[in-house]
């Protein structure tokens, strides 16, 4: 169950450019934003074209994002909500 | 000394092919931003403000070597020749100086599907500017001003300070943009278009519409009959954020300040403010604070991109010569789009189209990479 | 004009090389831009993750500015007082090229806004104002080449009309893996004697 959680750490790693940070370094209930890894506005629109990208998983209105990337758990729940 | 005049003018977007087209659809409130299903420029529909293709067609029949230019620079020597109609100006004389002011220039020559064959070196911004103001015969090394959105007014304000500073006799600014399949994607990825056309300022607002469009000022320290002078200009960085605007309008606020200290005028005898308002929640949001901290919140205010969308770099001068013409006619332009006021700090947002006297009028513009610029027009 | 500009320091990044006030300052053996530029952060030791984020063309200017301001005394001047003028060649074609890279084909279309945002010249100054919270005059100009006396009319004309006390400037060009940061702050004190003027811009420009 754990695979797609890793996954997402090293798609977000790629993604969002995020140098001198590894899989291990990002706990899978720590906030995604704020302190925890300084993720931005323009990240949050990246994480959407993100799950487009490799999850096929489309949001429209982007204020939805501010649950669904909460934490790599809630990024999680909600694909796999999606593809049930 | 001040005597940088604005001597001729040209407005090509939606709304026409010059000034006067376009001032009579302002006072009839008539915006031309029409829904899209262009699948080239995006796969789903969208609202835009495009410009006439089949009226560009005939109208570019009698440029010399048409074919040897792109759609945009097409535009430019549209809009340039138009201005010249207008007013004696000298373009062969290396007293003359060309500004181009564009965001992405001739970006539709990066594109796979690009048919027209002009060579693609042209999708540097010095190279289209240098094939336009060869086809005018001007001797001096045209210059690009690239800094976002606020482009148009920040090439507005250098053509004066060369003029007051005696480097130049005259100075063709000229600013254009095209609806791209490059911007609109763009804007498309940062969730900032609007599915309905754009509403500055209202409370349902939800993004920005693009307009693609050109437009030139010929600024003279000769008046040549014009009473409208440059007085004064700024700019500023919100050091804040490259996307997102600031939080309190410190940024816009300083750019004001230092406009209407040049202009030497009172804030308190502003008639007109032709803002930004692009129409996103945060763009709007930042200018309502920035104008009441300024204190400009009670004088007439609109922006004009409910009639022509975000033209981007060609946005501050289109918006500059719309304020031009509110001056002369001493009439003040609805702000289109405009229903309810949706915004933290009160506007005196324009709700119809009104005669009335204008002599001052303090232009902005706000930008990605944080910056906002600002001009003060004055009627002698 | 009431008193002399003063260049209070000069940066030069070219040829995976660091010039600060012409002495070589970093070099390294590495001709990949990307690789090059990393090891330049770690040498000048930045310790801002924001700079990963960047496309190629901020991460020189960043580079460049960060060691002119570092070797400049600002501390006297407001921040709302400090301008910055750049000039390049190519804008931000790089990064174009990249984001028209993810539009050509629409079965495999996912524009990126991480990339889009950069697709502007004027990012870059952007990025100076808000590492260095800088919030004076911005310019961006797109000529052929360096046009150091447009630069010298420019910035002169800012401090006449008394909107700025200092100007970070600069040359900041990144093409099809082709670079050039050439960068200096302008300002009206100085212990070091170098006047602002088309003579010393060139010959600060033409070192190698």
């Amino acid at each position: 169950m754990a695979e797609l959680e890793e996954e997402l750490k090293s798609q977000i790693i790629e993604s969002l450019n995020l140098e001198d940070i590894e899989i291990g370094d990002i706990e899978t209930d720590a906030p995604l934003f704020g302190a925890g890894l300084g993720l931005d506005s323009i990240d949050a629109l990246e994480l959407i074209v993100m799950l487009e990208k490799f999850h096929g998983i489309k949001i429209d209105d982007p204020s939805q994002g501010k649950d669904i990337f909460e934490s790599i758990k809630t990024m999680a729940e909600f694909i796999r909500a999606q593809k049930a | 000394m001040n005597t940088a005049y604005i001597i001729a003018d040209n407005m090509i977007s939606s709304l026409g092919f010059n000034s006067s087209e376009h001032v009579d659809k302002l006072r009839k409130s008539q915006s031309g931003i029409l829904p899209c299903n262009n699948s080239s420029l995006y796969p789903t529909p969208f609202q835009a403000s495009l410009i006439d293709v089949s009226r560009l067609n005939q109208m570019k029949s009698d440029i010399d070597f048409v074919d040897k230019f792109t759609k945009l620079e097409q535009l430019h020597i549209l809009s340039v020749r138009d201005c010249l109609s207008q007013a004696n100006v000298d373009l062969s004389s290396e007293k003359t100086l060309f500004v181009f002011s564009t965001t992405k220039g001739n970006i539709d020559l990066l594109s796979k599907n690009y048919v027209g064959g002009i060579d693609t070196k042209r999708a540097y911004l010095h190279e289209m500017a240098k094939a336009i103001s060869e086809y005018f015969k001007n001797p001096v090394n045209p210059v690009v001003v690239s800094n976002a959105c606020i482009s148009g007014v920040l090439a507005v304000n250098m053509a004066k300070d060369f003029i007051n500073s005696g480097f130049y006799d005259n100075v063709v600014v000229t600013g254009g943009d095209l609806a791209a399949e490059f911007t609109i994607s763009g804007f498309q990825s940062f969730k900032a278009i609007s599915e309905n056309p754009c509403k500055p300022y209202d409370a349902s607002r939800d993004g920005i519409t693009i307009g693609e469009a050109c437009s030139t000022v010929i600024l003279s320290k000769n008046a040549n009959g014009s009473n409208i002078l440059v007085a004064g200009g700024g700019s500023s960085n919100d050091a804040n954020h490259i996307s997102g605007p600031s939080r309190t309008g410190d940024g816009l606020m300083m750019a004001c300040e230092k406009a209407v200290a040049e202009g030497m005028v009172e804030v308190s005898n502003i008639d007109f403010v032709s803002a930004h308002g692009t129409a996103t929640v945060y763009n709007d949001e930042m200018e309502s604070k920035a104008f009441n901290w300024l204190g400009v919140q009670n004088i007439p205010l609109n922006s004009f991109k409910g009639y022509w969308g975000h033209t981007l770099g060609a946005a501050g001068v289109i918006e500059i010569v719309a304020s031009v013409h509110s001056m002369r006619n001493n009439e003040l332009y609805k702000n289109a789009g405009f229903e309810q006021i949706g915004i933290p700090e009160s506007l005196n947002v324009i709700r119809a189209y009104k005669k009335d006297q204008v002599d001052i009028v303090l232009k902005t513009a706000s930008g990605f990479g944080g910056c906002n610029a600002a001009t003060v027009l004055v009627k002698e | 004009m009431s008193k002399d500009l003063l260049i209070l320091a000069h940066s030069v990044v070219r040829s995976s090389s660091i010039l600060v006030n012409g002495e070589k300052d970093f070099t390294s053996s590495e001709q990949d831009f990307k690789t090059f530029i990393k090891e330049a952060y770690r040498n000048y030791d930045l310790k801002y993750p924001k700079f990963f984020k960047m496309d190629s063309l901020c991460k020189l200017a960043v580079i460049g500015a960060e060691i002119v301001i570092e070797n400049s005394d600002l501390a006297e001047i407001s921040n709302d007082r400090i301008g910055i003028v750049l000039m390049n060649r190519a804008s931000s074609l790089e990064t174009d090229r990249e984001h028209q890279h993810t539009i050509d084909d629409r079965e495999n279309y996912f524009p990126s806004p991480a990339t889009f945002v950069y697709t502007l010249a004027n990012i870059m100054a952007g990025e100076i104002a808000i590492r260095h919270e800088f919030q004076g005059e911005n310019m961006c100009f797109v000529l052929s080449e360096f046009d150091v006396d447009l630069m010298h009319q420019y910035v002169s004309n800012l401090f006449e009309s008394g909107k700025i006390d200092a100007c970070l400037c600069g040359w900041v060009d990144f093409d099809d893996s082709n670079y050039e940061s050439v960068q200096y702050i302008v300002g009206e004190n100085s212990s070091k004697n170098i006047t602002f003027d088309v003579c010393t811009t060139k010959e600060i420009y033409n070192v190698k």
